[in-house]
C-alpha cells in the first residue's frame, strides 16, 4: 500500500487537484476515451487514491453487505413459508403486519433523511411551516 | 470561431455524458476534456505539439464540480484557449472554478431543485394527481436541468477567463438563496400527506402498529446515524413482523 501523503502537503480533496503530477503527453492519441484513460492511469499507478483504506475495512464492508443481502433473502424465504397457500385470516394479518413494517420503515427513513437534508439552519423554520401546513391539509382531507 | 453554433451544440450534448469516465484520479477531468474538444477545433492542429492537442490535453486534467455546472468551466477554458491565454492561467482558472461550481451546484440542485420537486410530486400524488404528477416531475426537473447546463456553457463561452462575473449573477444567487427554504417547505408538507396516503388502506390496529414502528424507526435512525440505515431498519422491522406472525397462533 502506498504511504500516506499527508505529511508532505495538503491532500487532494474532492474539489482540489493534486499539487503536482505528471503532465499528460500531448503526443498521445485521444481517439478513444479508453486510450486516454489507460494513458492517464498508467502514469499514476504509483499514486494512492483518496479511497485507499486498510485491507480489513474493505473485507468488513463486504461481509456487512453480504450479511444484509443474506438477511433479506432469509426473511423472504421465511415470509414465503408463513404465507404459502390459500391465505387464512392469520396469514392475511401477517401480510398486513409485513406491509405496515415496510411502510413504517419507509416513512421513518424519509423523515430522518429529510431532517438531515434540511439541517439546523434557517431552513428548519420553513420545514416546520411546511410540516404544519401538510398536517392541516391531511387532517382536512380525512 | 465564427461557426461556433454546431460545435457549441456538440459540446452541450457531450456534457450530458460528463460523468461517464468519472474516476478517482481525475474525477470529471476526462469528461470535461471530451466535452471541450468540439469548442477547440478552431485551433491549429498540425504537429504533435500543436495548440489544439495541448488544449485538449489540458482539458482532460483533474477537474471536479457539480456536473450541471461543469459547462461553465468547459466554455471558459475553451474561450481562454482561443483568446491565447497562457497555459498556467487556464490551469489556475480550472482549479479555481472547482470549489465554487461544486458548492453552488450542490446547493442549487442536490439540496434545492431536486428535493423541492420531489416533495411537490409526493404531495401531489398524495392529493390524487397520480401518474400525471410523476410525468410533470420529469418534465419540469429536466427543463431546469437542461436550462442550467445550457446557461453554464453559454456563460463560460461568453466570458472566458472573466467567468467569475457569471457566478455573481443575481438570478443564480437568488435562486440558490430561495431553493433552500422552498425545498424545506415542500418536503415538510409532503411528509404528513405521504404518511396519510400510505396509511389509508390499513385498518385501525395496523395503523397503530405502523405509527409506533415509524416513530421507533425514526428515533433509532436519529440516534444511530451511520450504524443504522434505512435498509437495515426495513429488514429489522420485517423480521420483527415475521417473528410476531410466527409466534401468533
Amino acid at each position: 500500500m502506498a504511504r500516506a501523503r499527508s505529511a508532505k502537503a495538503a491532500l487532494r480533496t474532492r474539489y482540489r487537484p493534486l499539487s503536482s503530477g505528471p503532465a499528460t503527453c500531448t503526443a498521445n492519441p485521444f481517439v478513444f476515451i479508453c486510450l486516454a484513460m489507460r494513458s492517464a492511469k498508467s502514469r499514476r499507478a504509483k499514486l494512492p487514491t483518496c479511497t485507499v483504506q486498510p485491507a480489513g475495512a474493505a473485507a468488513c464492508a463486504g461481509v456487512a453487505a453480504g450479511g444484509v443481502t443474506a438477511a433479506g433473502l432469509g426473511l423472504a424465504w421465511i415470509g414465503r413459508l408463513l404465507l404459502a397457500g390459500v391465505p387464512s385470516p392469520r396469514e392475511v394479518s401477517i401480510f398486513t403486519l409485513l406491509c405496515a413494517a415496510a411502510v413504517a420503515a419507509a416513512l421513518a427513513s424519509g423523515a430522518a433523511g429529510t431532517l438531515r437534508l434540511v439541517g439546523r439552519g434557517p431552513n428548519l423554520a420553513w420545514f416546520a411551516a411546511g410540516l404544519g401546513g401538510g398536517v392541516v391539509v391531511a387532517t382536512w382531507l380525512r | 470561431m465564427a461557426a461556433v453554433t454546431p460545435r457549441f451544440g456538440r459540446a452541450l450534448l457531450r456534457l450530458f455524458a460528463v460523468q461517464a469516465s468519472y474516476n478517482y484520479e481525475r474525477m470529471l477531468g476526462l469528461g470535461v476534456g471530451v466535452a471541450e474538444e468540439p469548442l477547440l477545433r478552431g485551433l491549429p492542429a498540425e504537429g504533435a505539439a500543436s495548440p489544439y492537442r495541448a488544449a485538449v490535453a489540458r482539458g482532460a486534467h483533474f477537474f471536479n464540480s457539480h456536473p450541471y455546472l461543469a459547462g461553465l468551466a468547459v466554455g471558459a477554458a475553451a474561450r481562454a484557449e482561443h483568446d491565447g491565454a497562457p497555459a498556467e492561467l487556464i490551469e489556475r482558472l480550472r482549479a479555481a472554478l472547482c470549489g465554487p461550481l461544486g458548492s453552488i451546484g450542490d446547493r442549487l440542485v442536490w439540496a434545492g431543485w431536486l428535493p423541492l420537486l420531489s416533495g411537490l410530486t409526493l404531495a401531489a400524488i398524495s392529493l390524487g394527481a397520480g401518474w400525471t404528477a410523476v410525468a410533470a416531475f420529469f418534465l419540469v426537473y429536466n427543463i431546469g436541468h437542461v436550462a442550467l447546463r445550457w446557461w453554464a456553457l453559454r456563460q463560460g463561452w461568453t466570458h472566458g477567463v472573466r467567468v467569475a462575473s457569471a457566478l455573481h449573477r443575481p438570478l443564480l444567487q437568488r435562486g440558490a438563496a430561495l431553493a433552500g427554504p422552498a425545498m424545506a417547505c415542500a418536503v415538510g408538507a409532503a411528509l404528513p400527506l405521504s404518511a396519510q396516503y400510505l396509511a389509508t388502506p390499513f385498518g385501525a390496529w395496523a395503523r397503530g402498529v405502523l405509527a409506533g414502528a415509524a416513530v421507533i424507526g425514526f428515533l433509532s435512525l436519529r440516534w444511530l446515524p451511520g450504524r443504522l440505515t434505512g435498509l437495515r431498519l426495513a429488514l429489522g422491522l420485517a423480521a420483527a413482523a415475521l417473528l410476531v406472525g410466527w409466534v401468533w397462533r
